[in-house]
């Protein structure tokens, strides 16, 4: 199979995560998916950037994250949370440098977090056993689920809607001079980054919501997705 | 063996990528909105496909690379595809640009190399029928062919960051857009330079300075146009130009803006002054004589009359 385009900065990080695995007395094996448990509505399974097995013979399923600035986005928080339910398995995000919301969500998922130093040796930032109780958060993640629906719906419809101006602006201005029909057709362009640079943010925050455990969060997050983007355009 | 024009399911493993899909550079971090989407809901919009001719049982992607590489890292078992009749080479092209109508996801740099395939399968040069075969603007389909003239070693550079943030990239679209100009403009004005230096030889010195830091910003090249500008109205020596443009090719700290105001500034402000008095003349004996005045021109036009006096030493 032809691999599809992966990030120049996590193809390097996977040979150096490789190393750090060897050397910590894991045995990598290739990545073969996982089932969710049963009960899950998640769709697909769990496979992981890279995966070894230790001596007692558990899996360890490891997520690459070159950027590590953000929160954990909630697909890896959703895996983080179905592992807890799978035996003999756990799951770790790996990053090169950790920042405090990121180290927050994952503790707050379950999510293993492990920290690649400049010697090439893994630093355990979050343990898989840290993590805090997830059922408290069933509720919030539940509302977070809903609401991101609704984001996604707005986000569509939008997108979809400036798409179709940006056909008709091409149809209606093509015979106006170069740089009047550059303008109309660049102003459509921006109209689009406006709203999909919004669905990014308000998917961040969804995900920072998600592990805070805090239902006001996501009533105020609630307000920002109806209001959609504010500027003009 | 699936029916064209039909919606079916296949494994990710399937699929194969478009061999004339521009390159696309993913920002990992963009993904995840979509990664959760699916994860929570599936694929629900059926990626395009068709029949690879070259192997059995495997498809060829049209459009969906995204959902594609989100379905795999989430281990999804099938996907749902639409196949399609498999298209020429230059309808496959076409057929991409038309089904990115807006190139979100396609830098500067994947346009220019999926136009150069158009120009050469379509055998067209010209920028009025590209821009129409791909619903590109006139504007980017002129920058994207001045992209293309650089030397393969810079496109590789600017290919190898096109999927970071604009912040982090160091050899970005538009800087070598701003030293292509320039570098242009020295090799057209000066023979001696385009004779002394080859052309990815100063587009490489040019390159270094922002790699090395040394640049405010990349429109710093554009105070060469200025400089040529004083030369060419006899206010600054051509040969004293030349030197100072040589040690800027030659020496990786020596800066656009450096030379320019070492050597032209003072001479390019009174020539702009000169062509602003000129404006400024013609406006004023526009103006009929008996006319009244609006008391703010009034005072603006008695402040320009007093530096005028002070700048010509004219005694109160």
């Amino acid at each position: 199979m032809t691999r599809p385009y992966e990030d120049p900065l996590k193809i390097k990080m996977r040979e150096r995560c490789e190393i750090a695995i060897d050397a910590a007395g894991y045995q990598l094996r290739d990545v073969a998916p996982i089932p969710y448990p049963p009960g899950s509505t998640l769709k697909g399974s769990v496979v992981g950037d890279l995966q070894a097995v230790d001596a007692d013979n558990v899996v360890h399923v490891y997520y690459l994250r070159p950027a590590a600035s953000k929160p954990l986005p909630q697909w890896l928080g959703n895996i983080a949370l179905a592992v807890r339910r799978i035996e003999r398995v756990k799951m770790y995000v790996i990053v090169e440098t950790v920042s405090a919301v990121l180290e927050r969500t994952c503790r707050a998922s379950g999510a293993g977090l492990l920290c690649l130093d400049d010697n090439g040796r893994f630093e355990i930032v979050v343990d898989v056993g840290d993590a805090e109780d997830a059922a408290v958060r069933e509720q919030v993640r539940a509302a977070v689920t809903a609401l991101r629906r609704k984001l996604e719906i707005k986000l569509d419809l939008n997108v979809d809607q400036k798409k179709t101006s940006f056909a008709s602006v091409v149809r209606a201005t093509s015979g106006m001079s170069e740089s009047k029909r550059d303008g109309y057709v660049k102003d459509v362009e921006r109209q689009l980054e406006r709203w999909r640079d919004w669905g990014q943010d308000m998917s961040a925050r969804l995900d920072e919501a998600a592990a805070s455990g805090s239902m006001d969060d996501v009533s105020a997050l609630e307000t920002l997705v109806d209001q959609g983007v504010l500027s003009k355009g | 063996m699936a029916d064209v024009g039909t919606t079916t399911s296949i494994r990710p493993d399937q699929l194969k990528k478009n061999p004339n899909n521009p390159r696309r550079f993913f920002n990992d971090e963009r993904l995840d909105l979509l990664r959760t989407s699916l994860q929570e809901v599936g694929v629900l919009v059926p990626l395009i496909v068709y029949e690879d001719p070259s192997e059995d049982d495997k498809f060829v992607l049209m459009d969906g690379e995204r959902r594609w590489l989100s379905a795999l890292q989430l281990g999804m078992e099938t996907i749902p595809v639409n196949v399609i009749e498999a298209p020429g080479p230059l309808q496959n092209l076409l057929r991409m640009f038309n089904i990115h109508a807006v190139r979100e996801d396609w830098p500067l740099v994947s346009i220019a190399l999926s136009l150069g395939e158009v120009s050469k399968l379509a055998n067209e040069s010209r920028e009025s029928r590209l821009a129409e075969m791909t619903g590109l603007t006139r504007s980017t389909v002129r920058r994207s062919k001045r992209l293309l003239q650089l030397p393969q070693r810079e496109l590789e550079l600017i290919q190898t960051e096109a999927h970071l943030d604009r912040a982090q990239q160091v050899h970005r679209e538009d800087l070598y857009l701003e030293i292509q100009a320039a570098e242009s403009l020295l090799r057209n004005e000066f023979p001696e330079i385009g004779r002394a230096y080859r052309r990815a030889h100063v587009i490489r010195q040019f390159a270094r300075k922002r790699e090395e830091g040394r640049l405010r910003a990349v429109t710093e090249f554009r105070d060469l146009s200025k400089l040529v500008k004083t030369v060419r109205a006899n206010l600054v020596p051509r040969r004293k130009a030349i030197r100072a443009l040589r040690r800027m090719i030659d020496d990786v700290d020596v800066t656009p803006s450096a030379v320019f105001e070492e050597i032209a500034a003072g001479a390019y402000r009174q020539q702009e002054l000169s062509k602003k008095v000129s404006a400024i003349t013609e406006l004023l004996r526009g103006l009929d004589a008996r006319a009244a005045l609006d008391p703010s021109v009034k005072s603006a036009l008695r402040r320009l009359l007093g530096e005028l006096m002070r700048v010509l030493g004219v005694p109160k």
